[in-house]
């Protein structure tokens, strides 16, 4: 199977059009391209990281994005805030989550998605042993966070 | 598994974008609800591959969960390559079910091959 990547690649997600530096596919020996499931987990957290660090409050297609990333109800998100069950649903109704849901709900979501992650590199640091290790591992994942961060576009 | 899964991506349909959204929590969270041999050449020769059925249900009630079926191609040292190739979530006029018991009766229906898991 032939791997391709794409430059400045466009998609639609959670009611934006993203523009990513890259996109990997592959194409078979039909000639389709496929897309792997590591690079659609990739865009799932790229455009969740990018949703969750804007000033914005949540739209509707960004909360049922997250939600559904998140694997997280409507009756947990309501809990998290400590709203009616029904609340989710009004917001969903209404297009737009309000500010102060929305920004615990981005901490809540950006911290389902990428906690697991932080706490390894949290790990990793405190075993590292000298500061040109510390260094350069911060200089990697740093370089690795942010080498893709996709560019919102437009409404889709 | 050794090797990938994957979905096709062009040509581009809404459910190929929506199955391409949900790849990794279908894997990630969906189960098994049957399996079938099917007995096909594969595009690099006389491969066995399988149909893995996977069924996620909805976050909320009244919602439909995820249904998608996978082809799993194998060699001698195990499966190495998967591809999602039906997935239904009930959206646009897609078949789709809110439970997992109308989800196997489907299939027991449609796909009498299939062995329930």
């Amino acid at each position: 199977m032939e791997e391709l990547i794409e430059k400045n690649y466009k998609l639609p997600l959670a009611g934006h059009v993203w523009e990513f530096n890259e996109m990997r596919f592959h194409r078979d020996q039909k000639g389709r391209l496929l897309i792997a499931v590591e690079e659609t987990k990739r865009i799932n957290r790229s455009v969740a990281n990018a949703i969750c660090s804007t000033d914005e409050v949540l739209s509707a297609d960004e909360f049922v994005f997250l939600c559904r990333l998140c694997r997280t109800s409507n009756a947990d998100v309501a809990k998290r805030v400590k709203a009616d069950p029904s609340t989710p649903t009004k917001w969903m109704k209404r297009g737009t989550v309000p500010a102060l849901e929305s920004e615990v709900l981005k901490k809540f979501f950006w911290q389902r998605v990428f906690g697991d992650e932080i706490e390894k590199d949290s790990q990793r640091t405190q075993r590292a042993d000298g500061a040109d290790e510390l260094a350069q591992m911060g200089k990697t994942a740093i370089e690795k966070k942010w080498a893709d961060v996709p560019k919102r576009d437009t409404a889709a | 598994m050794k090797g990938t899964v994957f979905v096709q991506h062009k040509p581009f349909t809404e459910a190929y974008e929506r199955a391409a959204e949900e790849l990794d929590t279908l894997i990630m969270h969906g189960e098994e609800i049957g399996r079938g041999e099917i007995h096909e050449h594969g595009d690099d020769g006389a491969l066995p591959a399988s149909h893995v059925v996977v069924w996620l249900a909805p976050l909320n009630a009244g919602e439909c969960g995820l249904y998608g079926v996978f082809k799993v191609r194998s060699d001698e040292d195990g499966p190495y390559q998967a591809e999602l190739f039906a997935f239904y979530d009930g959206k646009q006029g897609r078949p789709g079910w809110q439970s997992r018991e109308e989800a196997r009766a489907w299939m027991r229906e449609n796909y009498p091959e299939y062995v329930e898991v």
